[in-house]
């Protein structure tokens, strides 16, 4: 049975499919049409994956879509009236969006892969949530949290999940309904501090590391909790239902004080903590504390969840799930030994789940053998740019460079093809220990918003200068933003300060860790201004290729520990194919582009040996 | 973890015609129910409302020489 699982329509739309309860593709539209958390419906994606599994759209058995749009209109209508007559403008743009196309998703579904109407299934947004948290973990039982901005109607839900006959059953256990939303309330804040919501809140958390919580009392009162362990939103402070208005009311900026203004200069640096002026640092402190509560809130959802279902197994989901400290912290405080958080535990990650559920459900399966990885996307070769490199050279991309890029002291290109992996990683580690920057391109790309080793750029850890380089010059990005590391399993005890039946965990780069004091040298480029780093910790069995170049580098290094960051330029999506690779490498001040078995590199070639 | 997995064979029927109009009618019915199951039932009128609106906007759309002259008239 061939089953196709779609989500679009907000944000972030992608496909999977499987294939006899077998996950085979996954990913996300904007992979493809380079727009960053595209929405529209995933017609490149489904190629995508359909092309991988050897199928056609004749072939697909069954469509799963990943919310109840029915429902969900229900909520976007009557919440759009709420604030009526001021909401007119938002009432009018949704009646017009959902009358005119969203409501009819489903029958979209059919029209568009000509699939009959009774093969088309859906789930309801959080219950994908859901599945999506428990089936990837693998696990027989466990308790589930589901923390998003909103779904259908719920923004928080806890679930309990087990496995009975071979089929998984998840039921829900209690829910927040919107307005009340842990992640609308940090998009706000996001707005609030001049960054774009829904897309920049990861700027958010990595300010709140540069600030004290001394606002943690003020919003302590607008994000209230209850004594059950839930919470409740001030909708005094926000505009949920009417965000033509702005995300927070005035009511917001009396509390905290003036707003960010968007792109105002933010001066804190990763690599040189040091003073900056008070304004700036009084957005740091409402960083800080509003990340302080957020965690409070989230520890909070899990003791309520833990007394209804007192599992060692929490698998979390939603948009929440991507805030790294607040993970750690549900780990190190929380009531649950084993936190599990799938790879991409937001919207494009339930394509992956319904596909999935719907699939064991109809046919049965195995709790373990479900369990997937990032790898699931679409991979490419050096054959797709190579000739390009015979007609195309520095001078053509000239006025396209960056800002500070020099073509002229490298005005030439290079390439070689080496077949042996043990010497490819050997002469990438040469590099990399010379201080160059390496793009690594190879196999599949990865599911959701990290780069694990397929996709990514890589650097020494230990070299600012570098990381520096790499920010301005490569990726354009602000020195507040830290940047984290890969490591093998085996170095990673000698780096990380946890405890060794925790580093499971770090697959996925879904947790901060704290690095020991006596190893932040070594990984200095690498590290948060708290001492801390989102790491990834791999093992030989989820990325041989990647494992083999760490150990490579360590072997040179002494640790096998690379700097490591997505391969996209500001503003875009990770790339997913070798020209876009290759239009990056030539455009910045990357030294080196590994894709596959070839090594590009600027500069001329070397020559030939005795 | 990716190896490569036989297709099955696909039993797929075909899609019939008057797919469009059931899938219409049966998002229409899902949504009454989305609004009684949330009690909401007093929002179903404003929906009947919205709905034939757009059935006369898209009726409006579809022919060609009639919607510029109705739109002018607005």
């Amino acid at each position: 049975m061939n089953v196709l699982g779609v989500s679009f329509g907000y944000h972030d739309a992608s496909a999977s499919l499987v294939v006899d309860g077998r996950l085979v593709a996954a990913a996300a539209e904007e992979r493809f049409t380079r727009q960053k958390h595209d929405a529209n419906f995933p017609t490149f994606a489904i190629e995508s994956c359909l092309a991988q599994g050897g199928l056609g759209l004749a072939d697909v058995d069954h469509v799963v879509f990943h919310e109840d749009p029915h429902t969900k209109f229900t909520r976007v209508l009557t919440s759009s009236m709420a604030p009526f007559p001021g909401s007119r403008r938002e009432f009018v743009n949704t009646v017009r969006t959902w009358i005119g196309k969203k409501l009819w998703a489903l029958g979209g579904i059919s029209a568009r892969l000509d699939v009959p109407p009774e093969r088309i299934h859906y789930l309801g947004h959080h219950f994908s949530h859901a599945v999506q948290a428990f089936l990837g973990a693998g696990v027989e039982q466990a308790a589930i949290l589901v923390v998003d901005a909103v779904g259908d109607w719920s923004s928080t839900a806890l679930f309990r999940g087990r496995w009975v006959d071979g089929r998984p059953q998840v039921e829900r256990i209690v829910e927040l309904a919107f307005p009340n939303s842990l992640g609308l309330v940090y998009s706000a804040f996001t707005a609030y501090l001049g960054f774009r919501p829904n897309d920049s809140e990861c700027s958010t958390m990595a300010l709140a590391a540069f600030g004290q919580p001394r606002f943690v009392d003020a919003i302590r009162q607008i994000l209230r909790a209850e004594p059950d362990g839930s919470y409740t939103v001030d909708q005094r402070y926000f505009h949920f239902s009417d965000f033509y208005k702005g995300a927070f009311t005035p009511l917001l900026v009396d509390t905290l004080g003036p707003a960010r203004s968007p792109g105002s200069p933010i001066d804190f640096d990763c690599f040189a903590p040091g003073p900056v002026d008070p304004e700036q640092q009084r957005f740091a402190d409402v960083a800080a504390s509003l990340q302080q509560v957020i965690e409070e809130r989230i520890l909070g959802l899990a003791g309520q969840l833990h007394q209804a279902c007192p599992s060692d197994d929490l698998c979390l989901a939603g948009g929440v799930a991507l805030n790294c400290v607040a993970n750690a912290r549900l780990l190190a405080d929380g009531p649950f030994a084993r936190v599990h958080i799938p790879p991409d535990p937001g919207d494009g990650g339930t394509a992956v789940a319904t596909a999935l559920y719907f699939s064991v459900q109809a046919q049965g399966g195995a709790a373990e053998a479900l369990r997937y990885g990032p790898y699931f996307g679409a991979s490419d070769t050096a054959q797709s740019v190579l000739p390009m490199l015979a007609h195309v050279n520095p001078a053509h991309v000239r006025p396209y460079t960056k800002p500070g890029v020099d073509l002229g002291a490298r005005p030439q290109w290079s390439h070689q093809t080496i077949d042996d992996p043990e010497d490819l990683c050997a002469a990438v580690a040469e590099r990399l220990m010379a201080g160059q920057i390496v793009g690594w391109f190879q196999g599949r790309f990865e599911l959701g918003p990290r780069a694990l080793g397929n996709r990514s750029i890589l650097c020494r850890p230990d070299d600012p200068a570098v990381a520096l380089r790499l920010s301005t010059l490569v990726k354009e990005r602000a020195r507040y933003r830290p940047y984290a590391f890969s490591v093998t399993r085996a170095g990673a005890a000698g780096l990380l300060d946890l405890p060794e039946d925790q580093l499971h965990h770090h697959r996925w780069m879904q947790f901060a860790a704290p690095v020991r004091a006596e190893a932040r040298d070594t990984v200095r480029a690498a590290l948060h201004v708290d001492g801390t780093t989102r790491p990834q910790v791999v093992h030989p069995g989820d990325n041989p290729a990647y494992h083999r170049l760490l150990d490579a580098f360590g072997a040179r290094f002494g640790t096998p520990v690379l700097l490591n960051t997505s391969f996209n330029p500001k503003g875009y999506p990770i790339v997913s194919t070798a020209v876009e690779a290759l239009a990056m490498f030539a455009r910045t001040d990357m030294d080196a582009l590994v894709i596959e078995d070839t090594l590009l590199f600027k500069g001329p070639a070397a020559p030939e040996g005795p | 973890m990716n190896a490569p997995v036989e297709p099955s064979p696909s039993v797929r029927p075909v899609r019939r015609r008057g797919t469009r109009l059931a899938m219409l009618a049966r998002s229409i019915q899902r949504t009454m129910g989305a609004f009684r199951q949330h009690k909401l039932t007093i929002m179903v009128p404003l929906f009947v409302v919205l709905l034939l609106t757009g059935l006369v906007l898209a009726f409006l759309n579809t022919v060609a020489p009639l919607a510029p002259f109705v739109y002018s008239l607005i």
